[in-house]
């Protein structure tokens, strides 16, 4: 096994040429592509009754999606070919930005409401949902942060104070905005990282239990929260009210036997289910393809996990192993948390399937991630000009601050 | 050495702990594997359940009419069409104020405000407003924009030709159900298929059919082709129409057949009514007269009898009669001719009518061959015209018939047949003995005007031979020529076969024949040699003339003089100039025997009994109450009705005579709700 980071001083020993690969794992690439592709196609499929009453043109979101892969897929090229290290540099400004524009969300003029909810920033049909940023730059801040201090993890407060402080402002700002489900999200990755960071498992549990309570204390402030939790523990209590979203969920899903009604042949798309090109997606999915569907869908983004926490593995820096590992926990978290609303396990949440659900905001910064993913699976040399930099953060580290005397159980 | 357990073992990793990131890819991989199970048990385990569910919230049934067939004439002329037109319908729960847009809408629409604003005001959810609007309407009540107010396209019936073939065509109601005539006859053809069909519903109620197209084509009614020539027929109605009008008679009837395969040309009959607006008609005058109406044969029945008498071999073509001086006693009673006459050969008692010899040729053939003649010609039995309601006119058995029933008969009196039925015995006389089948309807056609089914000329049965066929002829030809009673149906140009008819009307009131009211007709084929047209036409009631030759044979004339051109054929005599009968024509001429004594066998016991106010049962077989009603309240009876439909049983049977107030009982059901209970064999 590779090691490939430096395990006494524990910074990153980029001067490894033997694991030194320009190769980037194609495997993953496959997936993507294979993930984006079918949902082009149930994206076409779901919404084709829906484009047709509102938009008068049943291509108008199959066309839309079509133009948000091209143009993430650029974004994603460019990312493979930037050296994640470069944003190691620049964590704390891109979250910085990341978290003003979810600010400006709120303002009036730059924020755009709609279903109840201001969630974008734009201007006309350019929009743009910083939610999605956060959740990156998130990712990004948070393995900066641990790879610049992982031989003082072990101290709560090294390892959770700043961390849970940022956390506390995102959930205030996300929450303004009533975004839960990315909340959820980002508190989840704040714990997983932290946790393959190597933080204390005492502390963990900790904040894990304080994490829940918020949870709790978050779904009690808002009463359509509250109303949602409900219904989803008794799905079939009320079946006009809040709980349709679900139950209609739950049935295009139950419609779909072993190989489903065929592609196109979905009923629920007919108005019934709500939203059900974007956070729905998976249960047309379930309806037209069946459980041989289902099972495509969800090996390739196992194997998108294995890839990824491979890479993580792999990966020739510290921040690069975290941010591996962040961004591949990020979107299978995602993935898994949409499938658990579509089948009915989970309350609705409004996240939506990652590469698969229409939505430009979504599949640009996921495709930004898993660039930066796949450039990560390169162990590439970070250029020159961050040497400077990166060897100086490395000199901090390796010098043990003299408070560290011994080891902690 | 003992070690302190509370230590670390090994000094800790520093740097991503790669044990954690396995552990969280068994944690996603564990929830991966519980959404698959999840995700089976949810699709294959409850699927039955969840389609369920999913087929009650989209599915529904949406009710398919098919488009009702057309129907057409012999050349493809367009009778009865179905078209779209918009009807209005309204949603009450939806109006705001109803007594102001009952107001603008009855302006519109020229209904009734009050009863449009309490239909507006209810709390239904559907009501019709006014179906079957025109284009204007729609147009204006649409520019009204209330949200409350629909339109629906719905099939209506139109009858392009107006009132022509009325009564043959019958008509269809709102619903495109056939009421009458052939649109009711023919109905299961015409009507095409109702059909359910699967509709997929959204959530907001929109409807999409999900079987792909439906066949609407596959389910259409067929379309009728008929063997009815719209042009002969419009000249046969006004034919008629005219001439009733000159003669101020109460009704007049015309069928034309084509003699050679019993094709009917035309079924004329006035006064006539127009489908399209066939509430506004009498329900009496929705009848096919032609083939629902029973009248005395009287004169016209006479060639019949004499080809009956040559084929037999009963008489010789060359005999020569006893004028007897225009009287002839068969037991008490006298029968007259007009004309006296010493010596009558056969044709001179066709040409002449006379019923002094046809008594003598009636006496020869004898009871049982006449009667079987006439059962031959197709008398006292149906057509096969294929209508419903058709008649079958009176004959009873020759075992009952007494010597002055064999005399009366042979002219004509004492039994009745339809206008069907006399024209396609003329027909068989006129073709060289042969029996056609009446043919109204010649093809069906599917949606697409291909053709289904044929329904080919039959031919019943030889008659008569070619030679009695030919003899007799030969002496309808004198009729129409100088010195016969039917001379005004010459048509010039050509050679006609004819026969008059005057025979008085049977009056119900009194049980006896009545002095005034007589029905004139005419019966002929043209051109004698080689038949295109046999033409039958009678007038009920004529006031002004009323002796057949100069009422009936001058509707025969012009509708043959008419129509012969029409049909290419060529005119094979020299053009002679139209008789004028008023100028050069002695009135004796014409004149035909007419016996007012004798009476109707099925009346003969209200005359034994001296009572003559009894009252003889209509046939109400196959009539709605309403009709019923209609009929009797006319007549002295008391009903007694049982069940709901159309007349299937009535007590005592039609023809019956009734005592003043005596009961009727009718029996109204659907056809098929009264079997006869099958005959048990030993």
């Amino acid at each position: 096994m590779l090691r490939v980071w430096d395990k006494k001083s524990g910074a990153d020993t980029t001067r490894d040429t033997e694991v030194m690969s320009f190769g980037y794992d194609r495997l993953l690439l496959l997936v993507i592509f294979l993930l984006m592709g079918i949902g082009l196609v149930m994206v076409y499929s779901a919404s084709i009754v829906t484009a047709q009453a509102d938009m008068k043109n049943e291509a108008f979101f199959l066309t839309r999606q079509l133009a948000y892969i091209g143009f993430s897929l650029v974004l994603m090229v460019a990312a493979i070919n930037i050296h994640h290290c470069v944003y190691k540099r620049f964590a704390y400004v891109l979250f910085g930005l990341s978290f003003l524009l979810s600010i400006a969300v709120l303002l009036p003029g730059i924020g755009i409401e709609a279903k109840g909810a201001s969630r974008w920033v734009g201007f006309g049909s350019v929009r743009y949902q910083p939610s999605e940023a956060i959740k990156l730059s998130w990712v990004v801040f948070m393995a900066a942060y641990l790879a610049s201090r992982q031989d003082r993890l072990h101290r709560w407060k090294e390892s959770w104070l700043t961390p849970t402080l940022c956390l506390g402002a995102i959930v205030v700002v996300l929450a303004l905005q009533r975004d839960l489900g990315s909340t959820v999200i980002c508190a989840s990755l704040l714990l997983l990282m932290i946790f393959a960071a190597g933080a204390r498992l005492r502390h963990l549990f900790a904040a894990f239990g304080v994490g829940a309570g918020a949870l709790v204390l978050l779904i009690l402030m808002e009463p359509y929260r509250v109303r949602r939790f409900i219904s989803f523990l008794n799905p079939e209590a009320d079946k006009q009210g809040d709980s349709w979203q679900l139950f209609q969920a739950l049935i295009s899903f139950g419609s779909g036997g072993w190989t489903g009604l065929g592609l196109g042949s979905s009923k629920q798309k007919l108005s019934y289910l709500p939203e059900a090109h974007t956070d729905f997606v998976f249960s047309i999915l379930g309806e037209e393809l069946g459980v041989v569907g289902v099972l495509v869908v969800i090996t390739l983004f196992a194997v998108l996990v294995w890839r990824g926490f491979l890479i993580a593995r792999r990966a020739s820096t510290a921040f690069g192993s975290l941010l591996a590992f962040g961004i591949t926990a990020a979107i299978g978290g995602q993935a898994i948390a949409n499938m658990l609303v579509a089948i009915g396990l989970m309350p609705t949440k409004g996240l939506t399937l990652p590469l698969i659900s229409y939505g430009g905001s979504s599949l640009v910064t996921t495709s930004i991630g898993l660039g930066i993913l796949l450039n990560i699976s390169r162990r590439q040399p970070p250029p020159a000009w961050l040497n400077d930099w990166v060897i100086d953060r490395q000199m901090a580290a390796r010098k043990p601050k003299p408070k560290l005397k011994r080891g902690h159980a | 050495m003992p070690s302190n357990i509370f230590r670390r073992k090994k000094p800790r990793e520093v740097g991503p702990q790669r044990g954690r990131m396995a552990l969280t890819s068994v944690l996603v991989a564990l929830a991966f594997a519980a959404i698959m199970i999840r995700a089976w048990y949810v699709q294959v385990h409850d699927n039955e359940r969840y389609i369920g569910e999913s087929k009650r919230q989209h599915q529904t049934t949406v009710k398919v009419s098919a488009r009702r067939g057309d129907i057409f004439d012999t050349n493809g002329r367009e009778l009865a069409l179905t078209a779209m037109v918009p009807s209005i319908y309204a949603i009450p729960r939806v109006v705001k104020q109803p007594a102001d847009l009952a107001r603008k809408l009855a302006a519109i629409l020229q209904l009734e405000p009050t009863r449009l604003q309490r239909k507006l005001a209810s709390n239904r959810a559907f009501v019709w407003v006014k179906r079957h609007v025109t284009k204007g309407e729609a147009k204006a009540v649409k520019a009204l924009e209330q949200k409350s107010l629909g339109f629906r396209n719905e099939p209506h019936r139109f009858y392009p030709n107006g009132g022509l073939l009325g009564a043959i065509l019958g008509f269809a109601g709102i619903d495109g159900k056939g009421l009458e005539g052939l649109e009711r006859d023919w109905d299961k053809f015409l009507r095409g298929r109702q059909h359910t069909l699967d509709a997929l519903t959204d959530a907001k109620g929109r409807r999409a059919l999900s079987g792909g197209a439906a066949p609407m084509d596959k389910w259409a009614g067929r379309s009728l082709k008929l063997t009815i020539d719209a042009r002969i027929q419009e000249v046969a109605e006004r034919a008629v129409f005219e001439q009733l009008k000159k003669m101020k008679a109460k009704s007049g009837i015309a069928v034309v057949m084509d003699p050679r395969n019993g094709d009917i040309l035309a079924m004329a009959q006035s006064p006539f009514f127009d489908p399209n607006e066939f509430r506004k008609a009498h329900p009496r005058q929705w009848r096919n007269r032609t083939i629902t109406d029973v009248s005395e044969v009287g004169s016209t029945i006479k060639p019949i009898l004499l080809a009956a008498a040559i084929d037999a071999g009963r008489i010789r073509k060359d005999a020569i009669w006893d004028g007897q001086k225009g009287r002839i006693r068969v037991g008490r009673k006298t029968i007259r001719d007009v004309h006296a006459a010493k010596k009558l050969t056969n044709f001179e008692i066709i040409q002449k009518s006379s019923n002094v010899g046809a008594v003598q040729i009636g006496q020869r053939l004898g009871k049982e061959g006449w009667y079987r003649y006439l059962r031959a010609f197709g008398f006292g039995a149906k057509t096969g015209v294929g209508m419903r309601g058709e008649q079958i006119g009176s004959l009873r058995s020759y075992k009952k018939w007494g010597q002055i029933h064999l005399a009366t008969f042979s002219y004509g009196y004492g039994f009745n047949a339809t206008a069907i039925q006399m024209v396609r015995a003329i027909s068989a006389i006129a073709n060289g003995g042969l029996l056609m089948k009446p043919r109204l309807v010649k093809e069906v056609l599917d949606g697409h005007g291909q053709t289904v089914e044929q329904i080919r000329p039959t031919m019943i049965r030889r008659i008569v031979s070619q030679d009695a066929a030919t003899y007799t002829r030969d002496a309808m030809v004198t009729v129409t020529k100088a010195g016969g009673t039917g001379i005004l149906g010459c048509v010039p140009g050509y050679v006609v076969a004819g026969k008059t008819g005057t025979a008085h009307k049977v009056d119900p009131l009194i049980g006896a024949y009545s002095r005034e009211k007589v029905i004139a007709s005419f019966v002929g084929f043209v051109p004698a040699r080689a038949p295109r047209l046999a033409i039958y036409v009678a007038v009920d009631e004529p006031t002004v003339e009323q002796y057949g030759g100069l009422v009936a044979a001058p509707i025969f004339a012009q509708i043959a003089a008419k129509s012969l051109p029409y049909l290419g054929v060529k005119a094979t005599e020299k053009s002679v100039e139209p008789l004028a009968p008023d100028l050069d024509l002695d009135m004796d001429t014409f004149a035909e025997e007419i016996d007012p004594q004798s009476r109707p066998w099925w009346q003969e016991k209200a005359v034994v009994s001296g009572v003559s106010s009894h009252v003889v049962v209509p046939d109400l077989k196959g009539r709605s109450l309403a009709q019923v009603l209609e009929i009797l309240d006319e007549l002295d009876l008391s009903l007694r009705v049982t069940g709901s439909g159309l007349v299937q049983r009535q007590h005592p049977q039609a023809g019956a005579l009734l005592p003043p107030a005596a009961n009727l009982a009718v029996s109204l059901g659907f056809p098929g709700d009264f079997r006869k209970p099958k005959k048990r064999t030993k």
